[in-house]
C-alpha cells in the first residue's frame, strides 16, 4: 500500500520543482548585481573627468558641461563638413574672444571670484581627461577640441601644439588650421600665421581661412 | 513499542464522526451555542452550511448527542431519497406510527393532524447532506416545517448551485443560517493536539510545533477532513520508518519531509 521509496523520489522531484524558480530568480539577481557593479565601476572611470572634488555651484558645472557639449558638437560638424559653417564659427570665435577679454578685464578690476577659478580648473580637468582619451585613440577631433580649449584659456603654446598635432593627423580640417594660425598670431608670430594661412588657402580654397587671413592682415584680429 | 504509539496516533485521524471525539474549538463552540439557541427559538428551519470537511456533520451529531437527553431529536445522517421511505421514517420517529406499504405526503399530513394535541412538543429533525435531496423533496420538507409540527436543522455543502437551492427553497422560511469555515492556524494546532491528547498520544501531540502546524495549514488550508487524511498518512509513514529504518525519523518533532510526503501520497500536493 505504501511505497516509501517511490514516495521519497517523488518528494525529491517535488522539492527540485519547488526550488527551481527560486534558484533561477536568485541566479538572475546575482547576475544583475554583478553586471550593475561592473557598469558602475566603468562609469566611475569615465566620470573621473567630472570636477567631483570641487564644491562648485551645480549651475556652474552645468554651464561648463553645456560648453563642452556645444564645442564637441561644433567639432563634429567641422570634421564632417569642414568649410560650410565658417561664418558662424568665426562669429563664435570672435564672441569667445570678446568673452575672454571681458574676463581678463574683470580679473583686472574685480576681485578674482570663485566662479572664474572654478571654471578654469574644471576646464583644465576636462582637458586632461580628453588628452588621456586622445593619447589612446589619436582621434584628430579630440586634439582639435583640446587645441580650442587651450586657445579659450589663453594658453596659446598648447593650443598651437595641439592644432599642429591635429594638422599632422588630418590636414584638411579648417578649424584646426584656423586655431593654429590664430595661436601663432597670439604668440606674436603674425608673419608665420599669414604664411601658413596662405599655403592652406591655396591648398583648400577655404573661405573661412580667407576671412581670417584678411582680418589678420588688416589688424582686426590681433 | 514506539510503533504502537504511531499506530494509535494514526487511528486518531480516521475520518469518522464520533461525538466522543468532538473537540471544543473557540469558533465552533460559539457557532454551537448559537445553534443551540436557534433550536430553542420558535424557528421553522435552521440551515448549517459550509465547504466539505468543515465539520458540519460533526457539529450536527454533537447537537444530536447533547439534546437527546432533554428533547425529542432525530438525526438523518444519510438522506433517505425514496419519498415513501422518508415519510415512513418520519411517521415512525415522530409519532410512533409504523406504516406498512406506501406512504405519500398527503397521508403523512393526515397522521400529523391526528396526532396534534395541546401538550405537543415540537421534535427536532437533523438532516445531514441535504444537498442530496431533490427539489421536490425539499419543497415537502419546507411544507412540513410550515405546519410547525416539526423543526428541521439541515446541513448543505456550499457551492454555487446549492446557494441557488438555498435561495429558492429557504429564502423566506429560514430564520437562521450558520456558516462553518476552515480552521485558522491557531485552531488547527489546537485541533491536532487535542485530538492526539484525547487518545493519550501525548508524545505525538508534542511533535506539532507552530512551524509544523503552519506547514500543514498551508497544505490543507485548515480543512479538517484534509488534515485528517494528511495526518493519517503521516503516522502511517512514521510507523513504516519505525519498522524499517528507525534512524531516519525523529520522534521529537514532526518531519517536514514526511508531512510533504504524506501530502504527495494523499494528492494534496501535485507531484
Ligand atoms: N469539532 C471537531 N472536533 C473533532 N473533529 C472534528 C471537528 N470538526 C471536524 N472534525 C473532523 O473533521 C472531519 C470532517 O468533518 P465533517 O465530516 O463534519 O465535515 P462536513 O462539513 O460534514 O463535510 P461534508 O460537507 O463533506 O459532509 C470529521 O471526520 C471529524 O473527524
Ligand atoms: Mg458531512
Amino acid at each position: 500500500m505504501l511505497n516509501i521509496n517511490e514516495l521519497e523520489t517523488r518528494w525529491r522531484k517535488h522539492k527540485i520543482k519547488e526550488y527551481t524558480p527560486l534558484a533561477v530568480i536568485a541566479l538572475i539577481t546575482v547576475l544583475i548585481g554583478i553586471f550593475s557593479i561592473y557598469v558602475v565601476s566603468t562609469q566611475q572611470v569615465e566620470t573621473q573627468k567630472e570636477p567631483s572634488t570641487l564644491k562648485a555651484d551645480s549651475k556652474q558645472e552645468e554651464e561648463q558641461k553645456k560648453e563642452i557639449t556645444q564645442s564637441s558638437k561644433a567639432l563634429k560638424k567641422v570634421t564632417l563638413a569642414p568649410s560650410f559653417k565658417f561664418i558662424s564659427n568665426i562669429d563664435n570665435d570672435i564672441e569667445l574672444d570678446k568673452k575672454k577679454e571681458e574676463k581678463v578685464k574683470k580679473k583686472k578690476y574685480v576681485e578674482k571670484t570663485n566662479t572664474i577659478l572654478i571654471k578654469r580648473q574644471s576646464t583644465q580637468e576636462d582637458i586632461s581627461y580628453v588628452i588621456k582619451r586622445f593619447k589612446n585613440n589619436n582621434d584628430p577631433a579630440l586634439s582639435l577640441f583640446i587645441a580650442k580649449k587651450y586657445y579659450e584659456l589663453g594658453e596659446y603654446d598648447s593650443s598651437y601644439n595641439y592644432a599642429l598635432t591635429t594638422n599632422q593627423i588630418d590636414d584638411s580640417i579648417d578649424d584646426s588650421w584656423l586655431i593654429f594660425s590664430k595661436s601663432l598670431v597670439k604668440l606674436n608670430r603674425k608673419k608665420e600665421a599669414i604664411k601658413v594661412l596662405k599655403k592652406y588657402i591655396k591648398h583648400s580654397n577655404s573661405s573661412q581661412a580667407k576671412l581670417l587671413l584678411r582680418d589678420i592682415m588688416s589688424g582686426k584680429f590681433r | 513499542m514506539k510503533n504502537s504509539i504511531y499506530d494509535a496516533s494514526k487511528n486518531v485521524f480516521l475520518d469518522n464522526i464520533d461525538v466522543r471525539e468532538y473537540i471544543q474549538l473557540d469558533r465552533v463552540s460559539t457557532l454551537y451555542k448559537s445553534l443551540k439557541d436557534s433550536v430553542r427559538k420558535p424557528l421553522k428551519m435552521i440551515l448549517l452550511y459550509g465547504k466539505p470537511g468543515t465539520g458540519k456533520s460533526m457539529l450536527l451529531s454533537k447537537l444530536h448527542h447533547d439534546l437527546s437527553s432533554t428533547q425529542k431529536v432525530f438525526i438523518y445522517s444519510t438522506p433517505i431519497l425514496d419519498d415513501s421511505e422518508f415519510f415512513k421514517s418520519l411517521a415512525r420517529d415522530l409519532f410512533d406510527v409504523k406504516y406498512l406499504g406506501e406512504l405519500n405526503f398527503t397521508q403523512l399530513m393526515l397522521i400529523v393532524k391526528s396526532k396534534l394535541s395541546k401538550n405537543y412538543k415540537v421534535p427536532l429533525v437533523l438532516l445531514d447532506e441535504a444537498q442530496l435531496y431533490s427539489s421536490e423533496q425539499m419543497e415537502k420538507i419546507r411544507l412540513l416545517s410550515d405546519t410547525r409540527i416539526v423543526k428541521f436543522v439541515i446541513t448543505l455543502h456550499k457551492t454555487d448551485k446549492e446557494d441557488i437551492i438555498a435561495k429558492e427553497h429557504f429564502q423566506t422560511r429560514i430564520w437562521e443560517s450558520i456558516e462553518l469555515k476552515n480552521s485558522s492556524k491557531n485552531e488547527l494546532r489546537i485541533y491536532i493536539q487535542k485530538k492526539l491528547m484525547k487518545a493519550n498520544c501525548f508524545d505525538s501531540a508534542n511533535m506539532f510545533s507552530k512551524n509544523r502546524v503552519n506547514l500543514i495549514h498551508k497544505i490543507t488550508k485548515g480543512n479538517y477532513r484534509d488534515t485528517n487524511k494528511l495526518l493519517y498518512t503521516f503516522f502511517n509513514i512514521y510507523s513504516w520508518y519505525c519498522y524499517n529504518d528507525p534512524s531516519a525519523i525523529d520522534s521529537n518533532i514532526a518531519s517536514s519531509k514526511i508531512i510533504e510526503m504524506s501530502a504527495i501520497q494523499t494528492g494534496l500536493i501535485n507531484a
